[in-house]
């Protein structure tokens, strides 16, 4: 069976070349959601954003206030049974 | 996929899932293999959320994707933000996953494994995956608004206050019956004892690391405080081997539960960056790893199930806890079927990350059937045991007796052979002392992993190690949850003081932060001393007390959601919602009023304090009786006001009374569908 490159050049690639590339490309992406997911539970996309929202560089004194901001938030937040 | 192949794999899946429902409730007198639980629960699984969460989408909630959700509207880059998918799917299922659905299965087990188990999946697919999902979708609609807010504008100032004061009250139920789990699974135990006093060094540790040397990397930080908890495990087994030190950390119940509870206290009062943040992020990574572990472990090891489907105890006279399994067994097990304290999580941090309102389907249905999973495996890590061992490990001194022998003779004589010698070879082998009367489920739990992970993994040689990794993965999320607890609880309870006056609700303020987490240490401090003090285990009345609480919350997210249906113009599908909430009704109004006034002393807490009265006994073990019955009769008033009130709200609706109006944001074009279309 023939394919028709992803790239757009017209280039026509058999369905057992395909699949390696697919694959691949499946599984970086599932590696780059669980890591999205992973930043995101243990903050660490929240003090990215609040690195970017500020305007800072990371630093002790940078992460003191992101944790000072983000203290009454998560501190208000019960842990489910 | 063309729609003859969609059908035809559906209808296999759905096969599937009937033949392997049919085997575990039809197999009588053999053995069946854990993965029949595994594929009954994910057929049923991917048939509801294929089919009952599409139905729910498309018909009830009329989910809009043109809607902009609040996270796109708000965002501020810090509470509201529209994020991906899966990363807010991660996020709330972390959230919700606690030690709740690996204790009540482990404890429903009396019953057999049947009774749970079908409980679990039944439960979940429709009743606590709708309440999160509805609550969520709700709560997306109302610009992330809190279920206590909800049942105010949706009910009344009734609801609210119900809500309210429901919420407080499982706090701290919920803080007394899980801090009990770890007394009764580190008492006389000094490598479990060592283990968990060694992750609070761990935390500080971590938390300097994270503040001074490396900010912001809490995974980098999460996987150092991970390796030093195994170092602690390894040195744990040296601790107990050494008598010196074996001796200090060698703690009775009451001094262990002295220690939780200043403990808690310091926890609430410490700034969070210190104890509570870093505890919590290592308390995460461990769960997270460990249910993935156990997920493969019981897909790989398929173990058999050596406990029957059902057991004598359906009758009510189980050791575990007293009660038939109506209403008891839809009580003990909330986490994993329905659970109220989900609506908190629902209606708090998930609904800000929302990106686009068809997502709250797989958050909200999704992330519960993930949790319903949870409950499934610790069903699985229970029912492996053998019955003999089950109970020996799960019954209070209190009922089968306080000598190994005697314990062990009137196991037995119920039809479930064990023996003095085989408990103390098994306790040797998990590196214990005893493991009679170490009930809470944690222990049971802990032995059942520890055996399905040594069948293969290190072998019988390495066992203790797994018991008591098991062991510090339940002692840690529950200690995390203690601190975290009383940190909310202190909260709440400052925003009620701050009414009356202001410095109270000062949350900076150190004499309020003294006071109030004094009030709310007090609170469940009384609970858990009761436990310890209690003869029959304290389990016996603190789980179903804590399940009635949680199931009451169910009723009041359940009572807002049909609500909200009603004020819709969507009543004919109000049975989505009405269903399980009829059904939590019976549940929860009928154990309450065995818990209060069933004669046999065993359930009900009058006929126990009459019973203690007669004797003699302790006068606090009476006023602690009488105090479980005020705190059970007042919140079952408290929420048969909401739901009456609700009820007339619906016929007001109805009617035509009252014009059907919701108190929706208003609705915004989403931008993000044209971007992803440009």
């Amino acid at each position: 069976m023939k394919l028709i490159s992803p790239r757009g050049d017209g280039h026509p690639r058999t369905s057992k070349r395909a699949k390696p590339g697919r694959l691949l490309s499946t599984l970086s992406k599932i590696a780059r959601v669980s890591r999205a997911v992973l930043r995101e539970i243990f903050d660490e996309s929240a003090y990215q954003r609040f690195l970017d929202r500020s305007h800072q560089q990371t630093s002790p004194n940078a992460y003191a206030i992101f944790q000072q901001e983000n203290e009454q938030a998560k501190s208000r937040r019960p842990r489910c049974c | 996929m063309p729609k003859i192949l969609r059908i035809l794999f559906w209808t296999a899946v759905s096969l599937l899932g009937a033949l392997a429902l049919a085997t575990i409730a039809l197999h009588r007198g053999e053995q069946i293999n854990a993965l029949w639980l595994v594929v009954a629960a994910v057929s049923t699984y991917a048939v509801g959320y294929r089919f009952y969460s599409s139905f729910i989408s498309a018909k009830v909630l009329v989910l809009d994707p043109l809607r902009a959700t609040p996270a796109e509207r708000l965002d501020n880059g810090r509470d509201f933000m529209p994020t991906n998918k899966w990363v807010v799917f991660g996020h709330h299922f972390a959230a919700i996953a606690g030690p709740g659905p690996l204790v009540g299965p482990v404890l429903a087990a009396q019953f057999g494994y049947l009774p749970g188990t079908l409980w679990i999946i039944a439960g979940a697919v429709l009743g606590g995956c709708v309440q999160d999902f509805v609550i969520l979708l709700f709560s997306v609609r109302r610009d992330g608004k809190s279920l206590t807010e909800m049942a105010k504008s949706e009910i009344g100032r009734v609801g609210g206050v119900v809500a309210y004061v429901a919420v407080l009250s499982i706090i701290v139920i919920l803080l007394g019956a899980t801090a009990l789990i770890v007394v009764n699974a580190l008492k006389s135990s000094p490598w479990g004892t060592f283990t968990i006093a060694m992750t609070m060094p761990i935390a500080v540790l971590m938390g300097v690391y994270l503040r001074r040397i490396r900010p912001g990397k809490v995974l980098e930080t999460s996987v150092l405080g991970f390796v030093l908890v195994l170092a602690a495990i390894f040195g744990g087994q040296w601790v107990s081997e050494t008598a010196s030190w074996a001796a200090i950390f060698t703690l009775t119940a009451p001094t262990l539960a002295v220690l939780i509870i200043i403990y808690g206290f310091a926890a609430s009062s410490l700034p969070v960056w210190l104890l509570l943040a870093p505890r919590d992020y290592l308390s995460t990574f461990v769960k997270l790893g460990t249910i993935a572990l156990l997920a493969v472990g019981i897909v790989a090891l398929r173990p058999s199930l050596h406990m029957p489907p059902l057991t004598r105890f359906v009758d009510g006279t189980g050791p575990v806890f007293a009660g038939t399994i109506f209403p008891f067994a839809f009580i003990t097990i909330a986490c994993g079927a329905v659970s109220g304290f989900h609506s908190l999580i629902s209606s708090g941090t998930t609904p800000k990350l929302i990106r686009r309102e068809p997502e709250t389907r797989m958050v909200g249905y999704g992330g519960m059937m993930a949790e319903s999973m949870v409950a499934i495996m610790a069903m699985i890590a229970a029912s492996v045991l053998q019955p003999g061992v089950y109970f020996a490990v799960n019954s209070p001194a209190g009922i089968v007796g306080q000598a190994p022998e005697v314990a062990a003779t009137t196991i037995s004589s119920w039809g479930f052979p064990v023996t003095a010698a085989q408990m103390a070879t098994l306790a040797h082998a998990v590196g214990e002392q005893t493991l009679f009367n170490r009930t809470g489920g944690a222990p049971a739990f802990a032995v059942g992993m520890a055996q399905i992970f040594s069948n293969t993994l290190g072998g019988h040689a390495v066992m203790a190690l797994w018991y008591h990794f098991a062991i510090m993965f339940e002692a840690l999320f529950i200690l995390t949850i203690i601190d975290a607890g009383t940190r909310a609880g202190r909260f709440m309870l400052q925003d009620a003081l701050g009414h009356i006056w202001k410095p109270l609700g000062r949350t900076s303020w150190y004499p309020s932060i003294l006071f109030t987490s004094a009030v709310i240490v007090a609170a469940w401090g009384n609970f858990l001393w009761q436990g310890v003090k209690d003869p029959l285990g304290g389990i016996n009345s603190l789980w179903p007390l804590f399940g009635i609480c949680n199931q009451l919350l169910a009723t009041v997210a359940l009572c807002v959601s049909t609500t909200i249906i009603v004020k819709m113009g969507r009543s004919r599908y109000v049975l989505v919602t009405l269903i399980p909430l009829c059904w939590l009704v019976a549940v929860t109004f009928t154990a309450s009023w065995h818990k209060v006034l069933d004669p046999n002393p065993r359930v009900g807490f009058l006929a126990h304090a009459r019973q203690l009265a007669a004797t003699g006994a302790n006068p606090r073990l009476i006023l602690n009786d009488r105090l479980d019955a005020a705190v059970t009769g007042a919140l079952v008033v408290m929420v048969a006001t909401i739901l009456i009130e609700s009820g007339l709200e619906w016929m007001r609706v109805i009617f035509g009374q009252k014009a059907a109006t919701t108190k929706e944001a208003p609705f915004v074009m989403t931008s993000l569908a044209m971007e992803e279309q440009a």
